[in-house]
């Protein structure tokens, strides 16, 4: 009995674990310096078009389903990957967004970064090189 | 009923549930991106009010009044009124800012005939304004738009209380522009055009499935702006136009060599003004969503306007999703200019909707729902009550 409680004390007093975290990464020319997470979500959701600054976001996306990018939604918004992509099908099917442009990797999304002025994009925390500028940790 | 017409729909909706996502290609300078979506819905009419109405054997549910989508009494399973297969295309020209789309869409209740709902050019002024030339949804409701579009969709389809007029579609111009005013995301669109629509499925609910009718709406003018605020979001919307109706009645005229037409009874005159005002509501908050739509026409001088609203309630749990939805639409009789009070039409649907997402890119819903006739003792057609299980399966591509 007393194996079985201890048992039990240790599953539930076990740290969840958690999701590994995330940067949102832009150019290092980029003018996102008063970037707030709403306004990452809006962008990526093609609310927000223009920022104050008269930049304009062009945020850069995974291709398909990887874990990545349902962690992404999941952390900033709550929602599945599902629930986005039937909101997404909403706004492209309609002409009312554009999709956003979808890359394969992080690799790819760090050069696409890299190169573009105004493009946003996110990876793994670690995989954050020197040819981009971290923006906001998301965890 | 499994209606021989609507075979070709379920084949290549079949077909196509096994395609990969999305499809791009390039040719010089020209990118080409290619998607598409399928619904393949099906019926089981549970009980209602029997009896024959027009040319029809119920009880009787209308799934969408503008695609002439009715499940009824004629027993077994039916696959035709929710089935739909949509292929979209864009082509994005050597100025990125410009490209033209084109959406069609094959019906099992149009017995598999293809439509082509969208086809118009966008030119993009700056990342926050766009404007639109071409063939377009007329964007009255919250889901206007994206009416055909079932994995977008709560439900197995929309409500019919709010949702599908006589006219759907505009040919025009529209204009498009976001902003952000504060903490407000801002959408605000206009649009101007005419729609001309012949042999309206719309008009066969009310006059028969023989019957034929063709409509005009010109001179269409239309505003919405949408408001979205963390998880709060409104929608308004105002459109106006010239509404023309002609029964045509199979009697060949030599002197126009063509069938003989008469105006619409229910028209006051030729043509009559129609002003369309709604307005949507929706609290989008952790695993809840909440919405109520709210709609009115008023067409001066016509013995009647329309009411419609709509609730909805939905809750969402992991991959499932659980939506229950009360839809209302009420006609009221303008006395000054002769309605009749008992003769409005009336009738309110209540649904319960299972949904599970599949895949990222497909589900599966289950939907009961129970639709009540109000309808005034005048009233004709009266299709009655009626008690209807659908099951949809919706996938993009």
């Amino acid at each position: 009995m007393r194996t079985l409680l201890l048992a039990v004390l240790l599953i539930t007093s076990h740290p969840a674990v958690a999701d590994p975290a995330l940067a949102i990464i832009a150019n290092h020319d980029g003018d996102y310096a008063t970037l707030t997470r709403k306004q990452v979500v809006d962008i990526y959701m093609g609310k927000l078009t223009v920022l104050a600054n008269g930049t304009f976001p062009q945020p850069v996306d995974y291709q398909g389903n990887p874990e990545i990018r349902e962690r992404f939604y999941r952390l900033m918004t709550g929602k599945t990957l599902a629930q986005i992509n039937a909101y997404w099908a909403r706004m492209s099917f309609t002409g009312q967004a554009n999709p956003t442009r979808l890359l394969p990797d992080q690799k790819a999304m760090l050069r696409a970064v890299g190169k573009n002025q105004d493009a946003l994009g996110f990876v793994d925390k670690g995989e954050v090189t020197p040819s981009v500028k971290s923006l906001m940790i998301i965890e | 009923m499994f209606k021989a017409g609507c075979h070709a729909v379920l084949f290549a909706l079949l077909a196509l549930s096994s395609l990969p996502a999305q499809a791009a290609k390039r040719i010089g300078e020209f990118a080409f991106t290619g998607s598409g979506f399928m619904t393949l819905g099906v019926g089981q009419m549970l009980g209602g009010t029997h009896g024959t109405v027009l040319d029809k054997t119920c009880p009787c549910l209308i799934a969408d009044y503008a695609q002439n989508a009715i499940y009824d009494g004629s027993g077994g399973l039916q696959f035709s009124p929710d089935s739909k297969l949509g292929l979209q295309g864009t082509m994005t020209l050597p100025n990125p800012n410009f490209s033209v789309t084109a959406q069609a869409v094959a019906r099992g209740s149009l017995n598999g005939n293809i439509n082509l709902e969208w086809l118009y050019g966008s030119y993009q002024f700056s990342d926050a304004s766009t404007i639109q030339i071409g063939r377009k949804r007329l964007p009255i409701f919250y889901y206007s738009d994206s009416q055909d579009i079932g994995f977008a969709l709560p439900w197995t389809h929309l409500p019919p209380q709010l949702y599908g007029w006589e006219a759907v579609n505009y040919n025009g111009i529209s204009l498009q522009q976001r902003a952000q005013v504060g903490d407000w995301d801002v959408l605000a669109g206009g649009l101007l055009g005419n729609e001309h629509v012949t042999d309206s499925g719309y008009w066969q609910i009310y006059n028969g499935q023989a019957s034929q009718t063709n409509v005009q709406w010109k001179n269409i003018v239309g505003a919405n702006v949408q408001l979205t605020r963390d998880w709060f979001e409104t929608r308004w919307s105002y459109i106006q136009s010239d509404t023309e109706r002609q029964n045509i009645n199979g009697v060949w005229n030599n002197a126009t060599q063509r069938l003989s037409a008469s105006p619409d009874a229910f028209l006051h005159g030729l043509r009559t003004k129609q002003r369309i005002y709604t307005s949507a509501f929706s609290v989008d908050y952790a695993d809840w969503l909440v919405q109520t739509e709210l709609l009115f026409i008023d067409r001066p001088g016509a013995n009647f306007k329309d009411h419609a609203n709509r609730l909805g309630v939905t809750r969402r749990l992991g991959s499932w999703e659980v939506s229950g939805n009360i839809a209302e639409y009420h006609a009221q009789a303008v006395i000054a200019q002769g309605g009749n009070p008992q003769a409005q039409e009336s009738h309110i649907n209540q649904s319960l909707t299972t949904r599970y997402f599949l895949s990222p890119q497909s589900d599966v819903k289950v939907q009961i729902e129970q639709q009540r006739d109000r309808g005034g003792v005048n009233w004709q057609p009266k299709y009655g009550n009626a008690t209807l299980l659908t099951l949809a399966y919706d996938r993009i591509f």
